[in-house]
């Protein structure tokens, strides 16, 4: 019974470590992708940011759709106050 | 549909009266046509001496003719991106969408997207016909048309090949956390993207206007001129741009001639191996009779 308990804790820091070995390998990949998904969203919209943008039948099609696009890049652009934070992210510290 | 006309020019050279004379000189010869103008500041009507009205009008046997009315595509335009906003965001319900939406209409790009959406809409509704006769709005707003399908193709391709790239990374995400560790309704291959389709459906539209207007068999070019200098260094504007895009240029109409007569020799120098047609002035406001004269001097040649 007992052995059988301690095994049982024994699976579950395996599957925490698989966990975190997983949420490893992909975090780079996860944050560029934000970086990406948010830099769609301002080439679409670059007008935004004064910068010559598609022609607007383009980003009217595409309006509908760019709300998770839409909500990181305004996260994007709220993080600007702090440069260091993300720095310190991007930098694993 | 066996041709589209395409009359260009600079504004007050004679657009719409060489336009006319052509629709109702190969209407008279049996063929149905469909004659349009998709220039903001109409003057179809004036040119035929009727009262103006709105919709399709049957004008002699054959012939039909619509001012088209750009702000009701641009209301077309909006509406359609005002419904679909509201069947995804389900909290703009209680938004006044449609007010905020309207203000888009007077942004910059609006109007010559508004003309590109009426005029394939028209080539479509009107593909029963022989021949579709388009009069083009002054060369400024006409450039920027012809060449939209072009610089949207452009995007497109630029703007798929961004989504492509987030698609692998949102792939690669899901293969290792979870098919839903970005978010439930997430699209991670380009089948399930929104965005991506619309792309697709955007796309397919563009190149339908760019592959008719590229397409020699099918579209006539036709460029209109009076011979003053400025109208020739327009002219020349216009033939420079046509190339540049790989558009023909079928016919020029040196209209008006004899009125002023500063630069003969420098067109036949400008356009060397298009065909030139001469039409005489026949004065302010021709009646019928004298567009139908107009017209049979050059129409059978260029159809």
């Amino acid at each position: 019974m007992r052995s059988s308990k301690l095994f049982d804790h024994f699976l579950e820091a395996l599957r925490g470590f698989s966990k975190g070995f997983k949420e490893r390998t992909v975090d780079t990949i996860e944050k560029e992708l934000f970086e990406m998904e948010g830099s769609f969203a301002l080439l679409v919209f670059s007008s935004l940011v004064g910068l010559p943008s598609p022609p607007p039948l383009i980003g009217l099609s595409l309006l509908p759709y760019m709300e998770r696009e839409f909500s990181i890049m305004l996260a994007k652009s709220s993080d600007l106050k702090d440069a260091w934070s993300v720095w310190a992210d991007l930098a694993d510290i | 549909m066996e041709r589209v006309f395409f009359l260009l020019g600079k504004g007050g050279v004679g657009k719409t009266t060489s336009a006319a004379g052509l629709a109702l000189t190969l209407a008279d010869k049996g063929k149905t046509v469909f004659w349009a103008s998709i220039d903001p500041a109409h003057n179809l009507w004036d040119a035929l001496g009727m009262e103006p009205a709105s919709g399709v009008r049957h004008i002699a046997e054959h012939l039909w003719a619509q001012e088209v009315d750009l702000d009701r595509y641009l209301q077309r335009i909006l509406k359609e991106t005002t419904q679909r906003m509201k069947s995804f965001y389900r909290h703009l319900q209680i938004v006044n969408l449609e007010g905020i939406l309207d203000v888009i209409r007077y942004s910059p790009g609006m109007e010559e997207s508004a003309v590109l959406y009426a005029l394939r809409d028209i080539l479509e509704r009107h593909s029963d016909k022989d021949y579709i006769v388009v009069d083009t709005p002054p060369t400024g707003l006409t450039l920027k048309i012809l060449s939209l399908p072009f610089s949207i193709l452009l995007w497109i391709e630029q703007l798929r090949k961004w989504r492509r790239r987030i698609l692998d990374r949102r792939g690669i995400v899901a293969s290792v956390m979870g098919r839903d560790a970005l978010g439930k309704d997430v699209a991670v291959k380009v089948q399930e993207d929104s965005i991506y389709r619309e792309l697709d459906r955007q796309e397919s539209q563009a190149r339908y206007m760019a592959d008719l207007l590229r397409n020699g068999e099918i579209v006539r070019n036709i460029l209109v001129l009076n011979q003053d200098r400025l109208s020739l260094m327009e002219s020349k504007r216009i033939k420079a741009f046509l190339d540049r895009l790989g558009l023909p240029l079928n016919m020029i109409l040196l209209n008006r001639v004899g009125l002023v007569d500063e630069v003969e020799a420098d067109i036949l120098e400008a356009f060397p191996s298009i065909p030139l047609k001469r039409l005489p002035n026949i004065g302010p406001s021709p009646d019928l009779k004298g567009l139908r004269s107009l017209g049979s001097l050059w129409a059978e040649e260029v159809a």
